[in-house]
C-alpha cells in the first residue's frame, strides 16, 4: 500500500483495529447538473424536470435508457439546477444523455455538468467554487 | 491513280506552295539524307535495303548523350575515419576562447547572408536564411528539452553531425547535444531564432546539396 | 454483452477506506490522517441532539485562523534562503497555488515541515506541470502517474529544507535559475502559516511588496430539524442488517444531509427514491456547521479534539461527525500521494467520533489518486 517513502523502517503493524478499502464499491454515481435556455424565462417544477432527463434518456438510448432509475435528490426551480442520483452501471448513459438533449418544447436548452462524483458528499464542497476577493 | 501520286507537281501548285522544285538527284540526296538522320544506327545498305523491301517507319529518334561515368572519390570509410580520429577535437584544444574567432567569422557569414541583417528586416526572410545557413561556429542555447539537464547550455557549435551538436561551453567543456528532442535557440544581433532539433535530423552531404 | 457497451457500464476508480479504531488507543493514527492532509477547503461537524455549542468548541470554530491570497506571486519567491529560513523551517507553512486546475494548468503547492514525523514531507515545493513547462523549466522531474502512454505531465518535488539546499550549492542555483531566470512561473497563492507563539502576520509583513489580502474562514451555523439519523453501531464498521447501517450508507446520508436532499421519499415517488438507511431514528434537531477556506490540519485537529471533549459530559447525541474536503486541484492528498483530477478530484475524509470515542474515518479519493495511506 502507498505508505511511500524510501529508506524507512518497515511499516508497524496496522494501527487501526479494522480497516476496509472498498475499490469502485459505490452503487451510485452524482451529478450536479443545471439546464440553460439561451433566453430564460423558462419555469420547470421538478416533476417536468425528471420528465426532461428521461426523455433525454429515452432519445438516445432508447426504452432500456428510460427505464434507468433516475433519482433528482434536490432541485433549485429558479437557478434549474439539480443534483441527479443514477446506479453507477447507468452514469455514462445518463451524461450521454444529458450532453446530447438539445431542446425542450422546440426551445433550445443545454444541460451543464457542474460537478460529477462517485460520493454524494464531494458535491458539497467544491473547491473550485472558492471565490474569494 | 499511281500515276497522279508519282507525278511532279504542276507548276502552279508549286507557286502556291512556296515550295522549290527540285530535280531528282537532289530529291534522291535528301531522301537518303533523310533516311539517315531518321535511323542513324543502320548503315547505308541497310538502309537502301529496306526501302527496296519493306515499309519503313519514321519516327523521332533522341540522340542520347554519353554518359560520363563519374569517378567516385575514393575516400576513407567510416570505420578508417573513427580509427584515425580524424573528427576528434583534443583535449587542449576545447577551449571557448579558441572558437571566438569562428564564432566572429560565423556572424560575418550571418550577416551577409541577410544581407546586413538589419533590425527592421523580415525575421520570417532571417529565419529561412537561418534555417539552410551552416552552423558551424553558432552560440546556441538549449531551450527546451524532454532532458531537463540538457536545458539551459550555452557554447559554440564545433561540428554538427546528423543526431548531435558538438559544442564548447564558456566553461571549456566539450559537450554533445542530441538534436532530437531538443529546441535550440540561437541570438544574432538582436533575432532570437528556435531551431528544432528534431527536424534537422539530415546528414551533412543532403544539406550541402540543397 | 459485447465489449463496448459494457465499457458504458463501467465508472471510474475511486476508492473509499473505511477505518475502525479507538481515540485513545496507543496505534491510533487519527491524528496522522488528519495531519497529512495539507490542504483542506471546507470543514463540517454535525452534532446530533444539539441546540448551542459548548463554549471551548466555539471558539475554536471561530479561531480558524487567517489565511492569505497573494496575487501573481513569482515561484522563485518561495524557494528564497530568506523565506525558507523565515517561515519553513521554523514553523509549517502552507501554499497551494489558487484557482489553478490541475488538469490543464500549472500547479504548485508548498508541503509543510512536518515536526512529529521528520522523515516524512519536509518542506516540500511541489510542482505539477504540463509537458512543455517541464521541457522548458530544466528542473528533474518524473512523469505523473495518470498521464497515460503519452506523457503530459510531470510532477517536480524540491526539498527545500535539504541540507544541500543552501544558497551556495549548485543545486540551488539551478533550481534558483530555472524559476527566476528561464520560466518565471507566477501563481496567486493561498498562503497560511502555523508557528505556535507567532502571528501569521508575519506572512503578510514579508509578502507586502506583492498584493497581499487577508481573508478570514467563513463560517455558516444552521440547525437542522426534525432529522432522521440512521442508527450506528461502533464495532460494526459494515452495518448489520436490522441494527445498525454500514459506514458507507453513513457516507451517502451525510452527503444528502449536507446538500439539503429530501430524505423521506416514497419507494413509489417520480422524482426521488432516496430515504435515510435504515434503521434510523428521528431527532428534534442537529446542529450543522461549516467553514470554507483555506484551513490548517493543526487546526483540524484542534477541532477534533474539542468534538472529543464534547463527549466529556453525558450527552443525548450518539455520535458526532468531522468532514474534510480536500482542495480538487491541489498536487497532493495525503503526504506526498498524488492527486489528479478525472472527472471530480475528491479527496475528502470524515470521521464519525462515538461517545465511546471509538471512531470511524473514512477517507474517500477519485480516480487520479494513489490510495489513502
Amino acid at each position: 500500500m502507498a505508505e511511500g517513502g524510501a529508506g524507512e523502517p518497515p511499516p508497524p503493524p496496522r494501527a487501526p483495529l479494522e480497516r476496509l478499502v472498498l475499490k469502485n464499491a459505490a452503487e451510485h454515481h452524482y451529478l450536479r447538473v443545471s439546464l440553460e435556455f439561451p433566453d430564460g424565462g423558462v419555469r420547470l417544477n421538478a416533476a417536468h424536470f425528471k420528465q426532461l432527463v428521461v426523455s433525454a434518456l429515452k432519445e438516445l438510448h432508447g426504452e432500456v435508457g428510460a427505464a434507468l432509475p433516475v433519482d433528482v435528490l434536490t432541485y433549485d426551480e429558479k437557478t434549474l439546477s439539480a443534483i441527479l442520483r443514477v446506479s453507477s452501471s447507468g452514469f455514462v448513459k445518463l451524461w450521454s444523455a444529458l450532453t446530447l438533449l438539445g431542446s425542450y418544447q422546440n426551445r433550445k436548452c443545454a444541460f451543464r455538468v457542474v460537478q460529477t462524483s462517485p460520493f454524494l458528499l464531494a458535491l458539497s464542497g467544491n473547491s473550485r467554487e472558492l471565490v474569494l476577493d | 491513280m499511281e500515276k497522279m501520286i508519282y507525278s511532279k507537281l504542276p507548276v502552279l501548285a508549286t507557286q502556291h506552295l512556296g515550295i522549290q522544285r527540285q530535280g531528282s538527284k537532289q530529291a534522291e540526296a535528301f531522301v537518303k539524307a533523310f533516311l539517315k538522320r531518321s535511323m542513324p544506327k543502320m548503315k547505308d545498305e541497310a538502309i537502301q535495303d529496306k526501302l527496296t523491301r519493306k515499309a519503313v517507319v519514321l519516327r523521332h529518334y533522341l540522340r542520347r548523350k554519353k554518359k560520363e561515368k563519374r569517378k567516385k572519390t575514393k575516400g576513407f570509410s567510416a570505420k578508417q575515419r573513427r580509427e584515425m580520429q580524424l573528427f576528434e577535437i583534443k583535449p587542449e584544444q576545447q577551449k571557448y576562447e579558441l572558437f571566438l574567432p569562428l564564432h566572429e567569422l560565423w556572424k560575418q557569414y550571418i550577416r551577409d547572408l541577410c544581407n546586413g541583417l538589419r533590425p527592421e528586416a523580415q525575421p520570417q526572410m532571417i529565419q529561412t536564411k537561418l534555417l539552410k545557413a551552416d552552423l558551424h561556429g553558432a552560440v546556441v542555447t538549449v531551450t527546451k528539452s524532454k532532458c531537463p539537464s540538457y536545458v539551459g547550455v550555452t557554447g559554440i557549435i564545433l561540428q554538427e553531425m546528423k543526431h548531435i551538436f558538438k559544442i564548447v561551453t564558456k566553461e571549456d567543456k566539450l559537450k554533445v547535444i542530441p538534436k532530437f528532442n531538443n529546441v535550440f535557440s540561437i541570438e544574432i544581433d538582436g533575432f532570437i531564432s528556435y531551431i528544432y532539433g528534431s527536424l534537422t535530423l539530415t546528414s551533412l552531404q543532403s544539406q550541402d546539396l540543397s | 454483452m459485447s465489449a463496448p457497451l459494457r465499457r458504458l457500464r463501467e465508472t471510474p476508480r475511486h476508492l473509499l477506506v473505511c477505518e475502525r479504531s479507538h481515540v485513545r488507543h496507543e496505534r491510533s493514527r487519527h491524528a496522522a490522517r488528519v495531519r497529512g492532509h495539507a490542504y483542506n477547503c471546507r470543514v463540517s461537524f454535525l452534532i446530533p441532539e444539539c441546540g448551542v455549542l459548548p463554549e471551548p468548541l466555539k471558539s475554536v470554530t471561530t479561531d480558524m485562523g487567517e489565511y492569505y491570497l497573494v496575487k501573481n506571486l513569482p515561484l522563485h519567491e518561495l524557494v528564497a534562503q530568506e523565506f525558507i529560513s523565515a517561515f519553513v523551517k521554523t514553523g509549517s507553512c502552507y501554499a497551494l497555488s489558487y484557482n489553478t486546475r490541475i488538469d490543464q494548468d500549472n500547479t504548485a503547492a508548498l508541503l509543510p515541515t512536518d515536526c512529529h514525523s521528520p522523515l516524512k514531507h519536509i518542506g516540500k515545493l511541489i510542482l505539477s506541470v504540463d509537458k512543455d513547462t517541464y521541457e522548458e523549466l530544466g528542473l528533474q522531474g518524473r512523469p505523473s502517474r495518470y498521464s497515460g502512454k503519452k506523457i503530459m505531465r510531470y510532477i517536480i518535488t524540491i526539498d527545500l529544507t535539504d541540507s544541500a539546499f543552501h544558497s551556495d550549492s549548485k543545486k540551488y542555483k539551478r533550481v534558483l535559475w530555472a524559476l527566476r531566470d528561464k520560466k518565471p512561473l507566477e501563481f496567486d497563492f493561498l498562503l497560511s502559516w502555523h508557528h505556535t507563539g507567532a502571528d501569521g502576520s508575519t506572512l503578510m509583513s514579508y509578502f507586502s511588496k506583492h498584493q497581499i489580502q487577508a481573508h478570514q474562514p467563513k463560517i455558516t451555523f444552521s440547525t437542522l430539524r426534525n432529522l432522521q439519523c440512521p442508527v450506528l453501531c461502533s464495532n460494526e464498521l459494515q452495518g448489520k442488517p436490522e441494527e445498525s447501517c454500514s459506514a458507507q450508507e453513513l457516507f451517502e446520508w451525510l452527503g444528502a444531509v449536507f446538500s439539503n436532499v429530501e430524505l423521506d421519499n416514497k419507494s413509489f415517488s417520480f422524482v426521488s427514491t432516496y430515504c435515510c438507511p435504515e434503521p434510523s431514528t428521528m431527532m428534534d434537531q442537529a446542529y450543522l456547521c461549516t467553514i470554507t477556506g483555506f484551513i490548517l490540519p493543526e487546526k483540524i485537529i484542534q477541532l477534533l479534539d474539542q468534538l472529543c471533549a464534547y463527549f466529556d459530559d453525558p450527552k443525548l447525541a450518539q455520535w458526532v461527525t468531522l468532514t474534510v474536503h480536500g482542495f480538487a486541484d491541489s498536487p497532493v492528498s495525503w503526504r506526498e500521494n498524488e492527486h489528479g483530477f478525472q472527472k471530480g478530484g475528491e479527496n475528502l475524509y470524515n470521521f464519525v467520533v462515538f461517545r465511546s470515542l471509538d471512531y470511524w474515518l473514512q477517507m474517500a479519493v477519485g480516480a487520479n489518486d494513489d490510495c489513502p495511506p
